[in-house]
């Protein structure tokens, strides 16, 4: 604890008071003054109407979404990976589950094995129709590097876990450990900060590819 | 350093022949583009956005408004999480602070994302003289690191520099040949800095938000470094201001919709990220110790005067974007670290009586348009407070920079009608004004960063005559 922080909360308490008395802030026991406005985008809940929201958003963005049966996922990878040449992956182990492709990717999370893998193979908790954000929730065990550190990211989705708009992404954070970090991944990496061009790939992957599961 | 050519006292490449003509429209067109697009998220996607943007304000201004309780809920939900908080009265109390988690922990060489709060404490120059190293991992900020610069956009540090001056300074630094293409050379610096992120013992960034229920802090990023930055050296700290508390998640709905809107006209940035804290026990990644340092430094001056509402600000940018102001003079043209008219009010705000002084001469740099209060996603009354501070300068007597001009020169030309034409002639034969000839420092500095206009090739008088004598009607 350093010694600033009473000098901080007492100016910040001198300020606040003095404020009060020259009629600049609110009495300190004086409720919020919040209204409901509509900060939701999309409240469908159609689950077509989701799939197609999240599906155009994502390749307005640059990345792609393969709508799939459950039965045939395994397949899907596997014939996205042959066609890419992919090699050296990483993988979660419940990507790998659901998927039961285990060739081209080991579990091992170390950093060295990150930042070498030629790809990804993770598994997302939710995804989101108004951006088409991918959300990742930090439970014990699970790697932060691997959404970021390999440059191609297959990323396993089931439709049922859609969610309209951010607002409920949001709600669902609620029951999360808040010790637990959670990513939001909206699309790949970019910049523009040479001459304004947009370019893929800056940091963090350069291509998504998503693999939605019909599965409901 | 860069090599300049002097002709007697005046720096010839300062005063920007050619040079700062490009950077000052490549500043013009990029600021241009993003009002469009924000215009374009904002306006035709988000039907009410005129409501969401005084919402934001109510809860941001809330938050302030109540600043002490907030600031202590958010310690406590952050000690919970394992994160270590501390709290920094002003820039040296901050450098500190850093240097000596840096010290204690061994650290030799730290990777940094862009945290605008580290500019303002001038925390790079610190950890170098304690003999860490430091890399800016920001593609825009590496290059404003290599080029020994600042930068001049919160969102977009490079706005002022076009490719073919990224492509000098990464051949001139051995990070590639040169190659003028951005994609080339945005793949060079990934190389380059994937090695730093490995290497690296800390990582430094900011942090947009920090949720007092819940101690998360919330990040946003397009390009994915601040992600790597917090996530792959051992020792990870992030420093902010003490106003950027929010309540609870749910208000980030508001806030981070329009934060992504407003500075560059996404729906959302690509990476926004909630750290809950450091590594658990089982965790393959993440930083072993996690460090939040709350930086006063000057905030609480504004905390329950007539600046209070700028504490809302969310540094998303749009405020400089639109104005006619910052177009035209660049983020370099204002001496400071935060540009634009948030900066405006900001640079002398903070920091103390000094910065007083200092950039009291900013609230001038404004046509007080309003165009930034118009765009700004909390609705900060930014033209209002231009004006206030405009105002208390002239009271407590605070001239520009370099003292108040010599206006005894300038009365005598200004009286004698005779002395005015044959200057203003000599000025027109030799095509430069007495500013940029002139022997006196402040002059020159300002001219490093601003172009006068060129002299007209004849005066008003003498155009008109000749064209009563040719004839013309």
């Amino acid at each position: 604890m350093s010694k600033g922080r009473d000098a901080i909360l007492a100016s910040i308490r001198g300020a606040l008071d003095a404020g009060r008395a020259a009629g600049w802030a609110p009495p300190a026991s004086q409720p919020p003054d919040f209204h409901d406005v509509e900060t939701r985008y999309l409240d469908d809940h159609d689950p077509e109407a989701l799939r197609v929201r999240f599906q155009d958003r994502l390749v307005k963005l640059g990345d792609s979404v393969r709508r799939i049966r459950v039965a045939d996922v395994q397949e899907e990878v596997e014939a996205f990976s042959r066609e890419r040449g992919l090699q050296s992956g990483v993988a979660e182990a419940a990507a790998i589950e659901l998927t039961g492709t285990s060739a081209r990717r080991s579990l091992a999370n170390d950093k060295t094995t990150m930042f070498a893998a030629d790809h990804a193979l993770v598994l997302a908790d939710y995804g989101v129709a108004e951006t088409g954000t991918l959300v990742f929730v930090h439970a014990p065990g699970r790697s932060r590097l691997i959404t970021i550190a390999p440059p191609l990211q297959l990323v396993v989705l089931r439709a049922s876990t859609l969610l309209p708009d951010l607002v409920d992404a949001l709600a669902i954070m609620r029951d999360v450990d808040p010790a637990n970090s959670v990513a939001w991944i909206t699309g790949s990496s970019r910049t523009a900060d040479i001459d304004g061009i947009l370019i893929r790939g800056a940091h963090g992957p350069k291509e998504l590819a998503i693999f939605m599961i019909e599965d409901a | 350093m860069k090599q300049s050519k002097r002709v007697g006292v005046v720096d010839v490449e300062a005063i920007g022949i050619g040079k700062s003509e490009s950077s000052r429209a490549s500043v013009r067109s990029a600021s241009e583009k993003k009002v469009v697009s924000r215009a374009m998220a904002l306006e035709a996607e988000v039907e009410n956005s005129a409501d969401l943007r005084l919402e934001a304000a109510a809860r941001r201004q809330h938050v302030i408004d109540h600043l002490d309780e907030y600031l202590l809920a958010a310690e406590k939900s952050m000690t919970d999480n394992g994160i270590q908080v501390h709290w920094a009265a002003d820039q040296e109390e901050a450098q500190q602070l850093v240097v000596k988690l840096c010290h204690d922990a061994g650290v030799k060489r730290i990777a940094k994302s862009k945290s605008m709060v580290s500019e303002e404490i001038h925390l790079n120059g610190a950890l170098e003289a304690a003999g860490m190293e430091v890399v800016e991992t920001d593609l825009g900020e590496f290059v404003v690191q290599l080029d020994n610069d600042h930068p001049s956009h919160i969102v977009t540090p490079i706005i002022h520099k076009s490719r073919k001056d990224v492509a000098a300074t990464f051949a001139r630094e051995g990070i590639s040949e040169y190659n003028e293409d951005p994609e080339a050379l945005t793949m060079a610096a990934r190389r380059h800095l994937r090695s730093v992120f490995m290497s690296a013992d800390c990582g430094i960034t900011g942090a947009n938000f920090i949720v007092a229920e819940t101690g998360r802090l919330v990040t946003v990023s397009n390009e994915g470094n601040l992600r790597l930055t917090s996530n792959t050296p051992r020792l990870h700290i992030a420093m902010t201001g003490i106003e950027k508390i929010v309540a609870t998640e749910a208000d980030l709905a508001l806030l981070l919709k329009l934060l992504a809107r407003s500075a560059t006209g996404q729906s959302l940035t690509v990476y926004t990220q909630f750290l809950g804290g450091p590594r658990a026990s089982g965790d393959p990644d993440g930083p072993d110790a996690m460090h939040v340092i709350l930086l006063d430094n000057g905030r609480t001056n504004l905390l329950g005067g007539r600046y209070r509402e700028m504490l809302r600000c969310i540094r998303c940018g749009a405020c400089l974007n639109v104005c006619p102001v910052y177009r035209a003079v660049t983020g370099h043209g204002y001496g400071s670290v935060y540009p634009g008219p948030m900066g405006a009010i900001f640079s002398p705000l903070l920091g103390g009586e000094e910065s007083r002084r200092k950039y009291a001469y900013l609230p001038k740099a404004s046509s007080l348009c309003g165009a930034c209060e118009e765009v700004c996603p909390v609705a900060i009354p930014i033209p209002k407070m231009l004006v206030a501070l405009r105002e208390e300068s002239m009271r407590m007597h605070m001239p520009g920079p370099g003292g108040t001009p010599p206006w005894a020169p300038w009365s005598m030309l200004a009286t004698s009608p005779g002395i005015w034409k044959v200057a203003l002639e000599s000025g027109r034969a030799i095509g430069w004004g007495p500013a940029r000839i002139a022997p006196v420092a402040a002059f020159q500095r300002w001219l490093q960063h601003h172009d006068l206009p060129a002299w007209p090739r004849q005066s008003f008088r003498s155009w008109w005559k000749k064209r009563d004598a040719e004839g013309d009607s």
